[in-house]
């Protein structure tokens, strides 16, 4: 199965929540903002890279995880990706597209506009961390419902065994 | 072979698949309301849609899309990387036409008056009928070469 984790630009949301189903992010705990800022593929991608799939890797389950930027009309735009897929005879059941940016919030957008598209790296950078930061539990779930999706779908869990040592949920 | 006719708002890539059809032809063909994208607003949405299929097999459709038409490229040709759908799987056409963007959302804006008619005038006087029949008369020798390519 390949899984899709989709935003504006591929360069916040979606490499986190990618990041998190991979395990490079801690799932139970907060990640803290230095782990946010040196994670893989973190505000990097250009504004020219929007729309290009960027494979993050495979999960334990030996689903591929990707992370693509769909502009701004993300929400149609994967529709007509799945309905282009379908039409080409690929299995619907064979793909997950979920939007990670919909509990984006304003230092998120603010961060991530500063940073890719005005080149303001060392303001855009810390606020898009810290966007994400205040909401990573919600980051958490969004990833939790998709490899749980997953799991339904193939019959294989896809929690990562890259994750570290499994410990209690603190808090 | 999918044959994809895209354009921001869906007017252009409409009437190039109606051409592609061959449901409109002549010197003057005239916009009919089948031709007209269901603007925002009006019960009707963005999207891609089937339109038919040609003589030759080939699946026609039109996307109406809103974002740049880089962005549609790199995005289909991506996950059909993916996917491992070979090159000739499909063709994506840019049908867009100039000025469609603004009289778009001009007629959303018409639409949202109740000037449906105004509306359709409007996206009607956009559509250049030469430039669209070159981008279809294009679009049939891309096929025919990757017809080639295949054999």
């Amino acid at each position: 199965m390949k899984i899709f984790y989709h935003c504006y630009g591929s360069a916040h949301s979606s490499i986190t929540a990618a990041n998190i189903h991979l395990g490079h992010l801690p799932s139970h705990r907060r990640a803290t903002l230095g782990e946010l800022r040196s994670q893989p593929l973190f505000d990097r991608a250009r504004h020219q890279d929007i729309g290009t799939p960027w494979f993050l890797g495979t999960d334990a389950g030996g689903h591929d995880v990707y992370c693509i930027g769909l502009h701004s009309g993300r929400r149609q735009l994967a529709a007509d990706l799945l309905d282009f897929l379908i039409a080409a005879g690929i299995d619907s059941n064979d793909l997950i597209l979920d939007d990670a940016l919909r509990h984006g919030n304003w230092a998120l957008r603010v961060g991530g506009l500063m940073s890719r598209r005005f080149g303001l790296i060392r303001l855009g950078r810390p606020l898009s961390a810290w966007g994400i930061w205040l909401k990573y539990w919600r980051f958490v779930e969004l990833v939790q419902a998709v490899q749980r999706e997953a799991a339904q779908r193939t019959g294989v869990s896809p929690i990562s065994l890259t994750a570290g040592q499994p410990g209690p949920i603190i808090g | 072979m999918l044959v994809i006719y895209h354009s921001y708002g869906g007017t252009g890539a409409l009437v190039a698949a109606a051409l592609h059809l061959q449901r409109v032809s002549g010197a003057a063909p005239r916009m009919t309301p089948a031709l007209l994208p269901s603007p925002v607003g009006s019960g009707g949405g963005p999207g891609l849609h089937l339109q038919g299929r040609d003589a030759d097999g080939h699946a026609v459709f039109a996307l109406a899309r809103n974002v740049p038409p880089g962005v549609i490229d790199r995005a289909f040709l991506g996950v059909a990387s993916v996917f491992k759908l070979p090159a000739t799987a499909f063709l994506l056409v840019d049908a867009g036409q100039p000025g469609e963007k603004s009289a778009f959302w001009l007629a959303w804006g018409l639409v949202r008056l109740g000037r449906p008619g105004w509306a359709r005038r409007l996206l009607a006087r956009c559509i250049h009928w030469t430039a669209a029949a070159k981008t279809v008369a294009h679009t049939r020798q891309r096929l025919v070469a990757l017809a080639g390519v295949q054999q």
